[in-house]
């Protein structure tokens, strides 16, 4: 197995455009959820001025993860999109005007820029990104799918490099759902973007000074309506991968309700509210970031683990995903030694 | 790394209705056409519109037939695969589809009626349904890569069986005609009214279709243990972005040409071994023209010789499923040595110049077969089937 590492991420997020301010809302646990994201501050985005919001937000987190690698190049790269409802909003406004309206004519951009493989289709074509790139589709635990795709085509040689990105766009349609279903938390959908650069970390020696973490383990499991069953299967599978044991799992984190494994805990759901697969992908990039910190108990994760007094130096990170219906999956990010 | 078999087929698909896969070929490679003159699914709107649809009788609501031939073609698959219950517990399923149950969606738009649209809205809904119906209990993926979803789906199936984290993968696409659909490539101007003529100088276009296919395919170590049949197996698969243009392809053929490169780079075959492309072919001005500059790019001076056809002529574009029709049909020609045609070819095009097999089936022995897909998105995939190991 190559050994993988994350060298990039990216983040819009209703905290604000970068990682940065993902990460800066977090340590200080300023609740930034809700609300439509109105800027994205990125100019590559005139390019693609009548593209869906879910593509905006794609794009924008992807142009931060490939920053540090300068214009172009990205050929051999591969690009897999995590996606759990796509572009809402131009499929509500295609399907309203043809369905419901009964009209004859439409912006056909409402038609091609709502199919779901949009967002990454166009950050393919933005950033001319011409490996494979797929997009997969699925509840929050997509987000580890899509690494999981991305890490067998670093594998089996058929990328160098891949970027994994989840977006969505929240709109009234599934406001008013997630309402539905979730009475108590009505007014914490989110919505936004997380991308994430990952490489061979041998190829990187020395290690890179961009090198946040390495990706010890991953697994996805799925067992129909039993989803505890299922994330216990995929932390187990992704600790047998890594070659460890709960008890070298410095801190995990998750937005499942009921925690998992014994260790410290973490969600930052009443931080950033829910975004479907996205909320994975911000608890992933958070993690990487918390790791690649340099110092013990990286001040990110600070605020919250002040509540536990055993844990002072964290090594491994674990993010859980599950659903309801039994699809879960796990991966666990270790801290590298920096020269 | 282990070879991967094709050791199960299920199939529902326009034509006449058929109980086998042998049945359905045989229409298929007599050129029978599926395309006719249609009321859109759910609209009462005076237009027709040319499609290849699914008879489902009046015992069933539109909106139930994503399910419905998804589970019969499913159901098809695991009875030919005779995998015990327990095998299916440990079996992956990656489907790809690109709208997923869209009537479902539609007619509660219709209706008014809103509840529960967001669970059925996704994508992924659809598989994990079909994944606890079936007793399926790997991990189920649902894959939309527009109309490469299909061989996309084969494809990452076949890799996740080569890297050992799976011994059986079920891979399908699904997808069923929808309102949405007809109208969204309407107005891209890419519909036909016309007959569907791939490849040929006066194609105008497509026609839109629906489908459900699986393959399952499996490690060949555990087939040849539990003494599997195999029709085919998986040798080469590859996917690459144009970067170019969401809707449009590249008028050259790069992406879907250096996918089928690096498919045959991987299968270990030479350009004259592939013996029959099912092309992508759906019959409008450019995608024609940039598959035929794709294959000849990719093929060089084999392209000549290799046989190309579209079965898309018979069978309308059932979008994210057709790339596991047209993986289907490109195992069916290794088996059986017949070559589907393109039917509805008449003048032929200076510029797509390769043999198209037109209007009448060509029987002839097929050791290694590709099936090519492209779609919204720049996408581009190629997967490369052969003869089953002689044991």
């Amino acid at each position: 197995m190559i050994r993988l590492a994350v060298t990039g991420v990216g983040a819009i997020s209703p905290a604000g455009v970068g990682a940065g301010a993902l990460a800066e809302a977090t340590a200080l646990g300023r609740r930034v959820a809700a609300g439509h994201i109105s800027e994205t501050g990125l100019a590559v985005l005139r390019k693609l001025r009548r593209c869906a919001t879910i593509t905006s937000y794609a794009v924008t987190a992807v142009d931060e993860a490939l920053r540090d690698r300068g214009a172009g190049g990205f050929g051999d790269y591969a690009l897999i999109a995590g996606v759990t409802n796509g572009a809402l909003n131009f499929s509500a406004g295609f399907h309203h005007t043809i369905v419901a309206e009964a009209k004859e004519t439409a912006s056909p951009a409402l038609f091609s820029e709502s199919v779901l493989n949009a967002p990454a289709g166009n950050a393919s074509i933005v950033f001319n990104i011409r490996g494979p790139v797929h997009s997969i589709i699925g509840g929050p635990s997509v987000a580890v799918k899509a690494l999981m795709l991305a890490a067998t085509l670093i594998e089996t040689g058929r990328a160098r490099h891949a970027i994994v990105v989840c977006a969505e766009e929240r709109n009234e349609l599934s406001s008013f759902c997630y309402s539905r279903f979730n009475p108590s938390a009505a007014g914490a959908l989110s919505e936004g973007a997380g991308a994430l650069l990952i490489e061979p970390a041998d190829e990187l020696r020395p290690i890179n000074p961009v090198t946040l973490c390495t990706i010890s383990g991953y697994a996805a499991y799925t067992i129909p309506d039993r989803p505890q069953q299922a994330l216990q299967r995929a932390i187990d599978g992704a600790l047998s991968m890594a070659g460890l044991t709960v008890g070298d799992i410095g801190v995990a984190v998750s937005d499942y309700k009921t925690v998992q494994i014994d260790v410290p805990t973490l969600s930052f759901f009443d931080c950033l509210g829910y975004a479907f697969c996205v909320s994975t992908m911000w608890n992933i990039i958070l993690s990487a970031m918390a790791c690649g910190g340099g110092c013990p108990i990286n001040p990110l994760f600070a605020t919250e683990l002040k509540k536990y007094a055993k844990h002072s130096e964290i090594n491994h990170v674990i993010i859980y995903a599950t659903e309801e219906d039994g699809d879960a999956s796990a991966v666990i990010l270790s801290r590298v030694s920096k020269p | 790394m282990t070879d991967v078999w094709v050791t199960a087929m299920g199939l529902v698909a326009p034509l006449r209705p058929f109980d086998t896969i042998d049945a359905f070929w045989d229409a298929l490679t007599s050129g029978e056409d599926s395309i006719k003159l249609q009321p859109p699914p759910l609209l009462n709107t005076k237009k027709g519109w040319l499609t290849a649809s699914i008879e489902i009788g009046n015992a069933l609501r539109p909106e139930d037939k994503f399910f419905y031939i998804a589970g019969a073609a499913l159901k098809m698959a695991i009875e030919d695969s005779r995998l015990s219950a327990e095998e299916l517990q440990g079996a992956d399923m990656v489907i790809g589809s690109i709208l997923g149950n869209v009537l479902s969606r539609e007619r509660q738009l219709i209706d008014g009626n809103i509840q529960n649209r967001t669970v059925e809205a996704s994508l992924s809904y659809p598989v994990r349904c079909l994944g606890q119906r079936f007793a399926i209990g790997g991990r189920l993926r649902a894959i939309s890569t527009a109309c490469a979803s299909g061989t996309d789906a084969v494809g990452i199936a076949a890799r996740t069986i080569k890297t050992g984290e799976a011994e059986v993968v079920i891979a399908g696409g699904v997808d069923v005609l929808s309102d949405f659909a007809l109208a969204g490539f309407n107005l891209l101007q890419a519909l036909t009214e016309d007959k569907v003529r791939p490849f040929d100088k006066k194609r105008s276009g497509l026609a839109l279709g629906e489908g459900a296919a699986f393959l399952v395919l499996e490690a060949e170590r555990h087939a040849l243990a539990r003494g599997a049949k195999c029709y085919g197996r998986v040798l080469g698969y590859a996917s690459r972005a144009d970067a170019s243009h969401l809707t449009a392809p590249h008028r050259e053929g790069r992406g879907l040409a250096s996918a089928i490169t690096a498919a045959l780079s991987q299968s270990g075959l030479r350009q004259y071994d592939i013996n029959y492309i099912n092309a992508h072919g759906t019959a409008t001005v450019y995608n024609d023209l940039m598959e035929t500059k794709a294959i000849k790019l990719a093929l060089g001076e084999a392209a000549y010789t290799t046989y190309v056809s579209s079965t898309k002529s018979m069978l309308g574009h059932a979008f994210g499923a057709s790339g596991v029709i047209e993986s289907l049909c490109a195992l069916m020609a290794i088996k059986t040595g017949v070559i589907p045609p393109t039917i509805n070819y008449r003048y032929p095009d200076p510029q797509c110049d390769l043999n198209y097999v037109p209007n009448t089936a060509k029987a002839t022995p097929v050791g290694a077969a590709m099936s090519l897909s492209a779609g919204f998105g720049g996408q581009n995939a190629a997967v490369i089937f052969g003869r089953p190991t002689k044991i």
